[in-house]
């Protein structure tokens, strides 16, 4: 009969609809609160999954390549950074630029400058590969827009890389590393 | 021209298709030239995404090339790195470890299934189905593209695989996801299916539409489900295996009517293989080593090699010439819809504008990869 294979494929668009709406109501109070995210994003879950960004977030896998942060010896305080310059090396755009500092501190070598360079980036993951220190790494950071290019902004220093490393490392161990 | 039947003087019109059209995923123009409704003559242009991959290949060293192909076919990364990777793998003969192997394929034929499902919804957004099956598509990839992202870090650009194995081991918490997601897979199929394959506006857009007799086929050169829509036994897979493929038992989907609607079909039977392999090697990964452990500044012998993949989309080979250094002395990339393209013309002869972009869109482009 002609027009039944319409009728199937609507019949499908229907039940997704339905499933839709079944699906909300069965977790009823936590439409979108974050409760309701890990059971709305499981495979065997019917129905719609959007996230409703700005109110929930995703919480980022340990792997996942962000900004990059550069990470403090917790014992010493100072940078794990050696300003060896592998990373800058690796980068297939050269978007690192390293130098290293005249004096030493602390009786190991450290950087003087250390910039990034948000604005040409893969987000590769080469540079946090070669880091023969395991200084550098990935911060779960993505919201990375900025207004302006300049230093500060989408221009990294090593302040900045540290702050962050600060934040999400406070310890000297990265997400990453304490997967297992 | 002059319309002998009417005796009204008629002519040719030009169209451009493109480069900013919605059906053309992506920037690509057709220069079509048309009597009335029917074309006459089409004309494909391509180059407005070149990025001179193939010199900053040249520039890069081994390893900084893999997340350049990444960014080639963006919709399958994974087989990008796959076809690079080994072609090295082979230039210096390294050996893969055995969990290395079967976790590039579970990746690669994850993509696979990845890359139709998103060819037919965009297929489907061309005749203009608008975005209905597209979102069940995405649906499904979303969950890929998670576990894509929990191993390499990274949902497209994921930069995966090394000479040697992978980047990683896979994370904790990996295997069973996967599980869960292969097993919702045929569901999600067969629901695609019934939404599409007898549904009698796509039967009359797609059948004897795009017809591609195979000779045609072979003598342009095309590879993957285009090819074998046109009813020509050839996977890359079973005529010269690579990796541990031999290990599988899987089919070769063929179609026989050489038509856009064919070349839907093999994509669909060819999710269902890829939805087999995985289950095998679900079944068979073992437990080890997943990289070898390489010198830091790593340099090939000199010599070059040729090696190629069943890409979703075709052969995907590249070309390296080695002169003993850290970066590649040529680097050549054989891009499956490059070749596909230029079989366009001889499709869309003789039919309407409508159909231009379904055959377009069975074609399965990424402009990332044509113009490289």
């Amino acid at each position: 009969m002609l027009g039944l294979g319409i009728l199937k494929g609507l019949s499908v668009t229907l039940q997704h609809f339905v499933e839709t709406y079944l699906s909300d109501l069965k977790r009823f109070p936590h439409r979108y609160a974050p409760q309701g995210r890990a059971k709305r994003l499981h495979p065997t879950e019917r129905g719609i999954f959007t996230l409703q960004y700005p109110e929930e977030r995703l919480e980022m896998f340990p792997r996942f390549r962000g900004a990059l942060m550069q990470l403090t010896n917790p014992e010493t305080g100072i940078p794990k950074c050696t300003g060896c310059g592998i990373c800058a090396r690796s980068c297939p755009v050269g978007v690192i630029e390293v130098v290293r500092a005249s004096e030493k501190k602390g009786g190991k070598f450290v950087p003087e400058s250390y910039t990034w360079n948000l604005a040409s980036c893969l987000f590769c993951g080469l540079c946090v590969e070669s880091c023969p220190f395991g200084a550098l790494y990935h911060t779960p950071e993505y919201e990375l827009s900025t207004y302006g290019r300049q230093k500060g902004e989408l221009i990294y220093d090593l302040d900045r890389l540290l702050a962050w490393g600060q934040k999400y490392a406070p310890d000297g161990v990265p997400p990453v590393e304490k997967e297992k | 021209m002059q319309r002998v039947e009417t005796g009204l003087r008629t002519e040719t019109i030009t169209v451009n298709m493109g480069p900013q059209h919605p059906s053309t995923h992506g920037v690509f123009r057709m220069i079509v030239t048309l009597d009335g409704e029917t074309i006459v003559d089409l004309e494909p242009v391509m180059g407005y995404l070149h990025r001179c991959q193939e010199k900053i290949g040249e520039r890069n060293t081994y390893l900084q090339n893999i997340p350049y192909t990444d960014r080639l076919d963006y919709i399958c990364s994974m087989s990008n790195n796959m076809a690079y990777v080994m072609a090295v793998e082979k230039l210096a003969q390294i050996e893969v470890p055995e969990r290395a192997e079967y976790i590039r394929i579970i990746m690669v034929e994850l993509t696979r299934i990845v890359n139709h499902a998103v060819a037919i919804g965009a297929l489907l957004n061309d005749l203009g189905c608008f975005f209905t099956p597209m979102l069940y598509a995405l649906e499904e990839r979303e969950r890929i593209l998670d576990l894509f992202e929990m191993a390499s870090g990274s949902r497209m650009m994921c930069n995966y695989m090394r000479f040697g194995g992978v980047r990683y081991d896979l994370p904790p918490g990996f295997m069973p996801e996967l599980k869960s997601v292969v097993a919702a897979l045929p569901a999600f199929i067969d629901e695609f299916e019934r939404l599409l394959t007898e549904n009698e506006i796509v039967l009359a857009r797609c059948q004897n539409v795009g017809v591609l007799p195979p000779d045609m086929a072979i003598a342009y050169s095309c590879t993957g489900p285009l090819l074998r829509a046109s009813g020509v036994n050839y996977d890359i897979r079973k005529v010269d295996s690579y990796s541990i493929y031999d290990r599988f038992d899987f089919d070769v989907v063929t179609e026989t009517n050489c038509d856009v609607y064919d070349r839907y079909l093999v994509r669909i039977g060819e999710m269902r293989q890829s939805v087999r392999i995985l289950e095998q090697a679900l079944e068979q990964i073992p437990e080890g080593e997943v990289s070898v452990k390489l010198p830091r500044v790593f340099k090939p012998p000199e010599g070059d090699v040729y090696h190629r993949i069943e890409s979703p989309k075709g052969e995907l080979g590249f070309y390296l010439v080695s002169d003993g250094g850290t970066n590649p002395y040529r680097y050549k990339i054989r891009s499956p819809t490059f070749i596909n393209l230029t079989v366009l013309p001889e499709l869309c002869k003789g039919h309407k504008v409508a159909d231009v972009v379904a055959i377009l869109g069975s074609i399965d482009i990424v402009l990332g990869e044509v113009d490289r």
